[in-house]
């Protein structure tokens, strides 16, 4: 188009600009409002969820028998001493303390807002263990794919094909149900089935820049493989895979708390965002709606500021990809 | 364009052959054997009889040397007596011969098949319904929306399209499900959540008296679940439409056009939406197999009881035979899907080479 | 000469886009003109203007850009004036382009034939069997092998010279009073470069079209063009009949481009390059654009922008050496 011709040719590049290529990334980034606004909320959740439950004057798994299904704002005073086990030791809440149900409570009498607290670690540490281990599992499969090519690349491609051609979802639900796993496993199975986007995007990039100069130039001064794949290679390369990885923290997240929902994915007594929506009822959502709004509404806001920082990324890393 | 065509089916076997043997190994080695672990619940009636044991083990061909298991699951053991393993003879078909055993809890002793046969068509509807909805909406809302890039409207749909995105489907079922029952509560027209069918008539304002089991009563317990449904496929679709159409009209070809005086409206709906469309043929054919996979958690939401209800179930109650025939079918349609998928692509855009 | 005589006057166009980065001055103050059945070249570096210039002519700038200034009369009407009706109808009508990559030009999805045939039926209300006839008629003149059979391929199947007959066969159509050739032959193979200059020129002699030839290769200017303007950061520094031009360049950008050219059997130690770089159009130096790479360069010349100067011989300079 006549306006990019113009741009980008007639646009002399100041100096800054070759010297300090992540200024630019970052002012780009700053200038999608959305994504920077998400990088706030995120940090703020992610901080909440961290740190939030030491400040918290209940447990995990504390119920207030008596006060079932209480609404957000619900008052409570301690019919006896609490203790709470945090870092710094037991810290005692008194008898006769008043205390509020800020979000309301579950229907065995736990608070939300400290359940939620607790469901947001395990939850978050789930979208992103899941998201770093398969980017990094499909960064190496796709630089080794991409640089060596031949029969390395064939087995490569073709097995991530037949993973392509497994029905996600359904098969999630199979091993879950025979394996019954424990949260780590449940990652590794996770990342079992998703690191293939990854791989793919990689090994298009590597084909690539495979034949530019500065590779060969490398090679003529005897630069091994492996120096070659993961100094020269990958670091230019990787623009793509990380966006393509904050946009996958989303449908992790997402996946995640659909399996827990429906019963195959964080098993109780832990809770996951999904989990907590498990057993959501017609009588529940009548009623006691907010024990099904809070949870969902944590999982859409993280998801959605993934989304948009990923969208920032975008912008921000490639300049020529219009939105 | 024969040769393409057979090697593509070819492979596409290969393929099936393969994720059949993955599926099989899931439920043949899983630990403690098919059913076996289910001998020690206490509940006899969440108890599998010796007899229902049996009869998974044949079914897997457990009863034979290892060599033997996943072929007998396969093509069955009528014809072991060819291959000189006369004392493994049985009456067992195989899958292939469309014997996919007998589900033991679920609907006790009816054939799976005959189960999700049943199930077929209430998930068609849905499924059916949502497609054509996120189609006849998703395409001219991401077209418009890229013809008129930049635009408030544009900014709008992006936006939602984004919101769609980051929802979690069953919790937005969630939602519009106690949306509904607050209406319901305060006596104003609303849409009755939960089966696929009333089982007594019931009273709607506005509509008056809606008669269980009639269309119109179809039409009120579809109307949530496919608005969940088509919400996520139409954030999705609208937004590959766009983006499609947006790399389209940059380029050189649609100057072109303009250039040779061809009407704008012509340019957009002629020249660049046929290009436009070409790869949204992934994305319709991938439609099919999500009949399978799509519904699971709306279904399950809205106790939607058809194919990805009886899914959940057959899994919640360890009924294997029945969640087996569900993998088993979504697998062997995502691999049709993709096989339909690139001979589309072969008539659909003639710059394929079939060579 | 008659006023009757002049096909396309532009007088001052200004065209600039308005781009996040700011405003890009991408045409600043054009004037030039085109007789009927005149070959003007216009030349400059890749991002002078050149193609916007062609672009502004016809109105198909896109979302960003705009002619803010200045009327293009053609046939002695306004372009500029003209409703987006009007304008569709001039164009592959009256005025008709060919570009770059002729490949990418053909819309894939439809037979070489069907697109041909279209611009027929817009401007001529051709159809059927008459279309189809002329279609081959075109086919034949542009001297692609065997038109029948061709006209039923889609442009995958041809070769980027094949294709660039088509896109002219397709310019042709409709008899147009202008054609602008955008770097008709930069895609092309030397061979078949040559191969489609011959033909242009051809049919020059045969529709007695006007051309503007839009190129960076002052090769192809000098088989084709009668007069030539000399473009830089969006303004014209030259213009001067061909022979002179090339006997005595009079811009030291020109000469610069002229020293920079190799001549085939003209063996040269070295060839000249211009230093620096183009400025940018976001925000043009005052003064004369090409000061900062100029081995004349006087005081004046960053201070004040120097105007087109007439010379004898029907010649134009911008530069305060004259």
């Amino acid at each position: 188009m006549a306006v990019s011709t113009t741009q980008v040719e007639a646009h002399e590049p100041k100096k800054e600009e070759y010297e300090r290529p992540w200024l630019e990334v970052l002012k780009r980034f700053t200038r999608h409002r959305f994504a920077v606004g998400s990088v706030v909320v995120l940090s703020l959740m992610i901080l909440a969820v961290t740190f939030g439950p030491l400040f918290m004057p209940f447990g995990e798994t504390d119920s207030a028998v008596t006060k079932k299904d209480q609404p957000p704002g619900t008052e409570y005073t301690l019919p006896k001493d609490l203790y709470y086990n945090s870092i710094g030791g037991e810290v005692r809440t008194p008898k006769g303390t008043t205390l509020t149900f800020w979000l309301g409570s579950d229907n065995i009498g736990r608070d939300l807002l400290t359940r939620l607290l607790y469901a947001g670690r395990v939850s978050l540490y789930i979208a992103v263990a899941v998201t770093l281990l398969s980017e990094l599992i499909g960064i190496i499969v796709g630089v080794m794919s991409g640089y060596f090519g031949g029969l390395v690349d064939a087995f490569a491609m073709r097995f991530v094909d037949f993973l392509n051609t497994l029905p996600l979802l359904p098969i999630l639900l199979i091993i879950s149900t025979i394996l019954e796993p424990t949260i780590n496993l449940l990652i590794l199975i996770l990342v079992f089935f998703s690191w293939t986007g990854g791989a793919r995007l990689m090994r298009g990039q590597i084909l690539s820049l495979r034949e530019q100069e500065y590779v060969s130039a490398s090679r003529a001064l005897g630069a091994s493989n492996l120096r070659i794949m993961f100094r020269h290679l990958v670091p230019n390369a990787l623009a793509p895979n990380i966006v393509n990885a904050s946009l996958a923290l989303s449908g992790v997240m997402i996946t995640e708390a659909a399996l827990s929902f429906l019963g195959f994915g964080v098993k109780l007594p832990a809770a996951s965002w999904g989990n907590m929506l498990k057993g959501v009822n017609t009588t529940i959502l009548e009623k006691y709606t907010w024990q099904a709004f809070f949870p969902g509404l944590a999982i859409f806001i993280c998801s959605l500021c993934f989304n948009f920082i990923g969208d920032g990324l975008r912008d921000a890393l490639d300049p020529r990809a219009k939105r | 364009m024969t040769v393409y065509l057979i090697r593509r089916l070819f492979q596409a076997i290969l393929v099936l052959i393969l994720s059949s043997a993955v599926i099989y190994s899931l439920f043949a080695l899983a630990p403690g054997g098919p059913l076996e672990e289910l001998t020690q619940v206490t509940d006899p009636k969440n108890r599998p009889s010796p007899e229902d044991i049996q009869r998974q083990i044949k079914l897997l061909g457990a009863d034979k040397p290892w060599f033997l298991w996943y072929p007998t699951w396969l093509a069955g053991d009528t014809w072991m007596d060819k291959i000189g393993f006369e004392e493994y003879q049985g009456e067992r078909k195989g899958i292939l011969r469309w014997d996919w055993g007998t589900s033991w809890k679920f609907q006790r002793n009816k054939p799976v098949l005959e189960i999700i046969g049943d199930k077929l068509p209430d998930t068609l509807w849905l499924m059916i319904s949502s497609t054509i909805i996120s189609l006849v909406l998703g395409i001219p809302l991401g077209v418009f929306s890229a013809v008129r890039q930049y635009s408030f409207f544009d900014y709008v749909l992006t936006t939602f399209s984004f919101i769609g995105l980051s929802l979690p489907a069953f919790w937005f079922g969630l939602l519009i499900i106690a949306v509904s029952l607050w209406f319901k509560r305060n006596g104003w027209f609303y849409f009755p959540a939960g089966d696929i069918l009333a089982l007594r008539n019931y009273e709607v304002p506005i509509l008056g008296t809606v008669v269980a089991g009639s269309l119109l009563d179809r039409v009120m317990h579809l109307v949530m679940p496919v608005t969940v449904l088509s919400m996520l496929n139409l954030a999705n679709w609208s937004r590959f439409m766009r983006a499609s159409m947006l790399e389209v009209l940059s380029q050189d070809y649609v100057r072109t056009a303009r250039a040779k005086g061809v009407k704008e409206r012509v340019v957009i709906y002629k020249h660049a939406f046929r290009n436009a469309l070409i790869p949204l043929i992934t994305i319709i054919v991938f439609a099919i197999p999500g009949v399978f996979g799509g519904a699971l958690f709306t279904e399950t939401v809205f106790n939607y009881k058809a194919l990805g209800f009886t899914f959940i179930s057959a899994l919640n109650l360890k009924d294997y035979p029945l969640a087996m025939a569900f993998l088993l079918i979504s697998s062997i349609l995502l691999v049709f899907a993709t096989l339909l998928a690139d001979v589309l692509y072969t008539i659909v855009d003639p710059r394929i080479r079939l060579d | 000469m008659a006023q009757s005589d002049v096909l396309l006057k532009l007088k001052g166009v200004k065209t600039y886009f308005f781009t996040d980065e700011g405003t890009v001055h991408a045409v600043d103050g054009l004037d030039f003109q085109v007789r009927r059945g005149e070959t003007l070249g216009i030349v400059g570096e890749s991002g002078c203007g050149k193609s916007v210039t062609s672009m502004s002519i016809l109105r198909l700038l896109g979302k960003t850009g705009k002619v803010i200034e200045g009327e293009i009369m053609f046939d002695g009407e306004n372009l500029l004036d003209l409703s987006e009706e009007e304008m569709r109808k001039i164009r592959g009508n009256r005025i008709s382009m060919i570009f770059q990559q002729p490949t990418t030009c053909l819309n894939p999805v439809f037979r070489i034939g069907e697109q041909i045939i279209e611009a027929l039926q817009i401007h001529q209300g051709l159809s059927g069997e008459e279309a189809n006839k002329r279609t081959i008629e075109l086919l034949t003149l542009v001297g692609l092998p065997d038109p029948v059979r061709r006209m039923r391929s889609f442009p995958h199947e041809i070769s980027g010279g094949q294709a660039q007959r088509v896109m002219i066969a397709m310019a042709l159509a409709c008899n147009p009073e202008l054609l602008i050739a955008d770097e008709p032959t930069t895609a092309l193979d030397v061979t078949i470069q040559a191969q489609i200059l011959d033909l242009m020129r051809e049919l020059r002699e045969k529709v007695n079209t006007a051309i503007i030839l839009i190129t960076h290769d002052l090769g192809v200017v000098a088989e084709m063009a009668e007069n030539v303007m000399v473009m830089y950061a969006g303004k014209a520094v030259e213009y001067a009949p061909v022979h002179a031009l090339f006997e005595a360049p009079k811009h030291p950008y020109t000469q610069g481009l002229i020293a920079s050219t190799p001549v085939l059997g003209n063996v040269r130690d070295e060839l000249e390059t211009i230093p620096g770089q183009v400025p940018s159009l976001l925000n043009p130096p005052a003064g004369c654009r090409f000061a900062s790479r100029c081995a004349h360069k006087m005081d004046q010349c960053t201070q004040e922008e120097p105007p087109l100067i007439k010379l004898e011989g029907d010649r134009l300079v911008r530069c305060w050496l004259y």
